[in-house]
């Protein structure tokens, strides 16, 4: 059984007919099997991001529809979906905006713990302080940073405390969308390998978007390639990356920048 | 030949306790080169290019010397310096949303850097406006020009920064990060934009990234910072090839991911150069 099921989904923002409508996701079906790493990677503007916040039920398809562990969880009431919210959990592009500044790293990371939808699913750890310990040692902070705040750390610090929160609650899913595109390059190399053993250590299965395709290469064992709100092609990285079907993936992976020495 | 830019010994100190970000960096940049400077958020990069262009804010100490076609810009009073902004010298900066006013369209916007070295009249500066967007690659011109930002695309609005920096011909162009905000695609379209427009234009190129890779693209020499120092310099395929300091190794071995087989463990600057604990 896949973990995820997602058929003819669609996302339409606005009316139809009325000037700024816009079909940000155009009838995309894929499923998701446990462990699986599926990348999703498109440019600006390709659905990406809003496909995985329908998954993580951020937002809910104008039609179609979205099963998790073989429910269906597109436009569900919140209070129903305490399965999904334990066991899915995501990391944002940008630590700045996603950690809230006036809180200090403990209580940032123990905040999924102490949700009521959470703790009613009974599969979230009780001992928050346990916890804690745990999930920072296994993202290799200091149980120091707990104390701090979000702007005494620097980007990829900051980006750990992200991950360190969604694993708090013991997730089978973490979506991450974009992690590493506002870290530099030497950032996003510890970051992608922490991401790479933190799935590994703990089984998870990951979903991860990201319009840089050598970084969604290094760390998904699958690939869908996003555009216009469509699926443009599908298939195990090997294959896309070696063998692509599309115009549009050859494109995307010509404009990746090599080293040009002379 | 003398050099177009010759920074010596420069220095750049912050607030009152003059805590010192930039620690005396020398380098030159001869007409028609391309320098590329790297290195990692936090090194002084920004820094070093805002104090070139006499951009730093009030509470920055500069000392040492800046010197663009032989003539000193440390110490020099704003006003002075100003009618070389955008006309000897200019800048292309990496987030084009912030760079350009909101509420001005984008036509006004490259013509007010016209206006402000050029005696034109208004019809003529919009004439030459539009030529520099369409020269930049922007298709119907003329509808650009009259956009504000928000209508307009990443790729776009980045296109328009890179007319409004080209526009007058200046011998020096500082590029910081130029595009480190766009989508790979985007980027790579940006990348040889600006390479064609350099060329065109003839003017030098102070290029800063932290990613070798898209530096590679356009320059032949580098320059790579560490904690505001300049640890290494030379040119690409030395840096690539036969780099003397660790940390550059760690630099561009974690600029070639491309070399890392996929699922393998990816190199860090760490493992090649363990950075002195500060705080």
């Amino acid at each position: 059984m896949s973990l995820y099921e997602v058929s003819h989904v669609s996302r339409r923002y606005g009316r139809v007919g009325t000037a700024g409508s816009v079909l940000a996701v155009d009838d995309v079906s894929l499923s998701v099997e446990p462990g699986q790493r599926l990348g999703i990677v498109g440019e600006s503007g390709s659905g990406k991001s809003t496909l995985v916040r329908m998954m993580a039920a951020l937002d809910a398809p104008t039609s179609g529809e979205i099963r998790f562990n073989d429910e269906v969880v597109s436009r569900r009431a919140e209070r129903d979906l305490g399965d999904l919210r334990s066991s899915v959990q995501l990391v944002f592009q940008d630590p700045r905006s996603s950690l809230n500044p006036r809180m200090r790293v403990g209580a940032i990371v123990t905040e999924p713990l102490r949700s009521r939808l959470l703790r009613a699913s009974g599969q979230v750890p009780l001992d928050h302080r346990a916890r804690l310990a745990e999930v920072l040692e296994s993202v290799d902070l200091p149980i120091e940073v707990a104390d701090r705040y979000p702007h005494e750390l620097s980007g990829g610090q900051r980006q750990r405390v992200a991950i360190a929160r969604a694993l708090a609650p013991k997730p089978q899913v973490l979506i991450a969308d974009e992690p590493v595109s506002a870290l530099d390059v030497s950032v996003r190399a510890q970051v992608l390998n922490l991401v790479r053993d933190l799935v590994a250590a703990h089984g998870l299965t990951l979903i991860m978007v990201s319009h840089d395709l050598t970084v969604v290469r290094h760390v998904c064992d699958s690939v869908v390639v996003m555009r216009h709100g469509r699926v443009e092609e599908q298939g195990p990285s090997a294959q896309v990356y070696g063998e692509p079907r599309s115009a549009y993936t050859r494109e995307l992976l010509a404009s990746i920048p090599t080293f040009r020495v002379t | 030949m003398s050099p177009l830019l010759e920074v010596t010994d420069l220095r750049v100190a912050f607030g009152r306790s003059h805590r010192e970000v930039v620690h005396g960096i020398s380098f030159a940049l001869e007409p028609g080169e391309r320098l590329g400077l790297i290195g990692e958020s936090g090194s002084g990069k920004t820094v070093t290019a805002l104090a070139v262009m006499g951009l730093l804010a009030e509470n920055a100490y500069v000392s040492g010397s800046v010197r663009v076609g032989g003539r000193e810009l440390v110490g020099l009073r704003d006003r002075d310096l100003a009618p070389l902004r955008g006309q000897a010298m200019s800048m292309v900066f990496q987030e084009p949303m912030t760079a350009l006013d909101p509420t001005m369209p984008v036509g006004r916007q490259v013509a007010e850097v016209l206006l402000l070295h050029q005696h034109l009249g208004h019809g003529v500066a919009r004439g030459r406006v539009i030529e520099v967007l369409a020269e930049v690659g922007l298709e119907d011109p003329e509808r650009v020009a009259d956009a504000y930002p928000h209508a307009l695309s990443g790729g776009q609005r980045q296109r328009v920064v890179v007319a409004m920096a080209l526009i007058n011909r200046p011998d020096l162009v500082i590029c910081d990060e130029p595009t480190t905000a766009l989508d790979v695609t985007v980027q790579a379209k940006v990348l040889n934009l600006l390479d064609a427009e350099l060329d065109a234009v003839g003017a030098s190129c102070l290029f800063i990234s932290h990613d070798l890779a898209v530096v590679s693209q356009l320059c032949e020499r580098v320059l790579v910072m560490l904690d505001g120092d300049i640890v290494e310099q030379g040119s690409l395929a030395q840096i690539f090839n036969s780099a003397t300091h660790p940390y550059t190794r760690g630099l561009v071995a974690t600029a070639r991911l491309d070399a890392v087989e996929p699922g393998e463990r990816l190199p860090t600057v760490e493992d090649y150069y363990q950075r002195q604990v500060r705080r």
